[in-house]
């Protein structure tokens, strides 16, 4: 039986992204999350193209389920929290999220790369935040 | 020796005080470690981390091979710095990570922080800003 005192944790995703592919994931949930409640997404599209500060609004798209893909919240642009990562103005917002992972269960999805750009592969990291009890 | 009355010393806890971790990147990709420092022992929790830099791109590419206060992981291994950041566009007051609530009271802050290699220039500081608070009443 749990305290019922929670503390908010976070664990990264990260997927190796092939230009132009589509890139499937599969992940543990860890056991301690007892809710999800928030997801970030970045990607370094913009260093492997050479330091570029352009980067296309949209360069791909992801999908992602929990729980056997019984549940599947987030549909929507690959996108960098400020869209360029190279400036620092706003603060991080997370994606709000209301999700209850059973024990066991996998998140997993795609994110389907446009190839817009022409470069090479590049990491995309899924942050997901949630609660753990406290002990 | 006078013989006056001197008013009793009364110790208050103050509510808030902010308390600064430099991090000396010394070389592109490096990593610094400190893990000697503890949270100042008359403050409660941890209410609010932030992260800033003395060179105008280190941010990029970033991150904590480890943060822990106390025992208690803060941030995953790979967690990005910028996230705990944000530029000159927002309130300074509203610059800090506020999903923090960790009991302060002398905890052990150990951090690994790892370049991104993409500063402008070498060394450079990175600062990790703690916001630490006592209940009020």
């Amino acid at each position: 039986m749990g305290s019922g005192i929670t503390r908010t944790k976070r664990f990264i995703i990260e997927v190796a992204v092939t230009a132009g592919e589509i890139n499937q994931f599969r992940h543990k949930v860890p056991a301690e999350y007892i809710k999800i409640n928030g997801f970030l997404m970045t990607h370094n599209h913009s260093f492997v193209s050479g330091g570029a500060t352009q980067v296309p609004p949209q360069i791909g798209n992801v999908s992602i389920s929990f729980n056997n893909k019984s549940s599947n919240p987030i549909n929507g642009p690959v996108m960098d929290i400020d869209n360029s990562n190279t400036r620092l103005d706003r603060k991080v917002k997370w994606l709000t999220l209301d999700e209850t992972p059973l024990k066991g269960e996998y998140i997993e999805g795609f994110i389907e790369d446009f190839g817009l750009a022409g470069v090479g592969d590049y990491i995309v990291k899924l942050y997901f935040k949630g609660l753990v009890e406290y002990n | 020796m006078d013989n006056l009355e001197r008013p009793p010393v009364i110790k208050t806890l103050r509510h808030v005080r902010y308390q600064i971790i430099p991090l000396i990147i010394a070389a592109p990709g490096n990593t610094k470690e400190e893990s000697s420092i503890n949270t100042d022992v008359n403050y409660g929790e941890v209410d609010g981390i932030q992260v800033t830099y003395s060179d105008s791109t280190a941010h990029l590419n970033s991150t904590f091979d480890q943060f822990k206060i106390g025992e208690k992981e803060i941030y995953p291994k790979g967690y990005e710095t910028r996230n705990c950041s944000a530029g000159l566009e927002t309130g300074v007051n509203d610059r800090y990570d506020e999903e923090i609530k960790e009991p302060a009271l002398g905890s052990t802050i150990s951090i690994i922080m790892r370049d991104g290699g993409n500063a402008t220039a070498y060394p450079y500081t990175a600062f990790v800003y703690l916001r630490l608070k006592n209940p009020t009443k």
